[in-house]
């Protein structure tokens, strides 16, 4: 196939252009290849640190669920109700094996109300039985 | 992105590609070299081809970085392939992303005193017009000359027809890789590189006779 005056024109014309940026990219100079290569580096850190990071996602997504369950049941456990207590502190303060502490009859109103109905009753018992004495103080 | 899926049919699906649909999205010690060659294969006549169509060297560096961290980070698992194109789109994205910007730049502060200067009106060190003492070798000065003439004949290119032609005849790309890379029709394709070169044909007639 016989090539025509534009054919012939446009085949030197791409090979002139091809030559001569080709010489333009061959004479970069020094300080442009070392600002070129360090963007080359800093984009293959970004596809190592994303391989990096899948990795750890991929690994530790059942890890930190699990720790994170954890994390739950023990702060469920531990959540404070109505008084105050801690809700295992107060689940097993009704087994009789436990026995309160000064601060805890203290801070629990209902056992020094029991407390007080138990007083009473000595209380009325030792009038009636000092009620013909004379302590003889006057 | 007609283009890629062409171009991902002609190429058939990689291992790579399998090991992506399931989810296994990371690259290992080889494939980070081979990007690492791919990206130095393509660096320098990126910056290039960059640096033609904006006219500043610092808008270069940063579109080639910019399309460099794109493809490292969003496609880098993709086949080798793929990669040209895809980094020829990035690339000319930012390219007219820059130009868009400062066309708006000009528009609205061109009346400003000294916003209208551009690298190759003024020379921004002035340590560079400072002569060099020692004799410039006859075909630097050939290659220069013609570099310079062949740079402002791209630059007075339409942007698309800029595209077609660095693409197809400066980068080596066939039709189908340009076609995906510029995300438009082979045939399009085609219409803007030979507009290309018949524009060129007329700017460049005078240099060369």
């Amino acid at each position: 196939m016989r090539l025509q005056p534009d054919d012939r024109d446009d085949a030197e014309l791409e090979r002139h252009a091809r030559n001569v940026f080709q010489a333009s990219v061959d004479e970069l100079d020094a300080a442009t290849l070392s600002r070129l290569n360090r963007s080359r580096q800093q984009a293959l850190a970004v596809a190592e640190g994303r391989s990096r990071t899948g990795w750890r996602w991929t690994v530790w997504t059942p890890v930190g669920a699990l720790a994170a369950g954890v994390l739950a049941a023990v702060l469920l456990l531990n959540l404070p109700t109505e008084t105050g207590a801690p809700a295992q502190v107060a689940a097993t303060a009704t087994s009789a094996d436990v026995q309160p502490g000064p601060l805890e009859l203290l801070v629990a109103g209902e056992d020094l109300d029991l407390a007080a109905e138990a007083d009473l009753e000595f209380y009325a018992w030792v009038e009636l039985e000092t009620a013909g004495y004379d302590d003889g103080v006057g | 992105m007609q283009g890629f899926a062409s171009l991902e049919a002609r190429a058939g699906r990689s291992a790579r590609n399998v090991s992506r649909d399931r989810g296994e999205d990371r690259l290992d010690a080889a494939q980070v070299r081979e990007l690492d060659r791919f990206l130095a294969g393509v660096e320098r006549r990126a910056f290039r081809i960059a640096q033609c169509a904006l006219r500043d060297t610092d808008d270069a560096h940063d579109v080639v970085q910019v399309a460099m961290l794109r493809l490292a980070q969003s496609y880098a698992s993709r086949s080798v392939e793929e990669w040209k194109p895809l980094f020829y789109r990035i690339l000319y994205n930012g390219i007219r992303d820059l130009q868009r910007r400062h066309g708006v730049r000009r528009r609205f502060f061109g009346w400003l005193p000294g916003a209208s200067r551009h690298e190759d009106e003024v020379g921004e060190d002035p340590l560079e017009q400072v002569p060099d003492s020692a004799p410039e070798p006859l075909q630097q000065l050939a290659t220069d000359e013609a570099m310079r003439h062949l740079d402002h004949a791209l630059h007075r290119l339409p942007a698309r027809q800029f595209e077609a032609f660095s693409l197809r005849c400066l980068e080596g790309l066939d039709v189908a890789a340009t076609a995906a890379a510029m995300d438009c029709s082979e045939g399009t394709v085609k219409t803007h590189y030979f507009r290309a070169l018949q524009a060129l044909r007329a700017e460049l007639a005078e240099v060369r006779t």
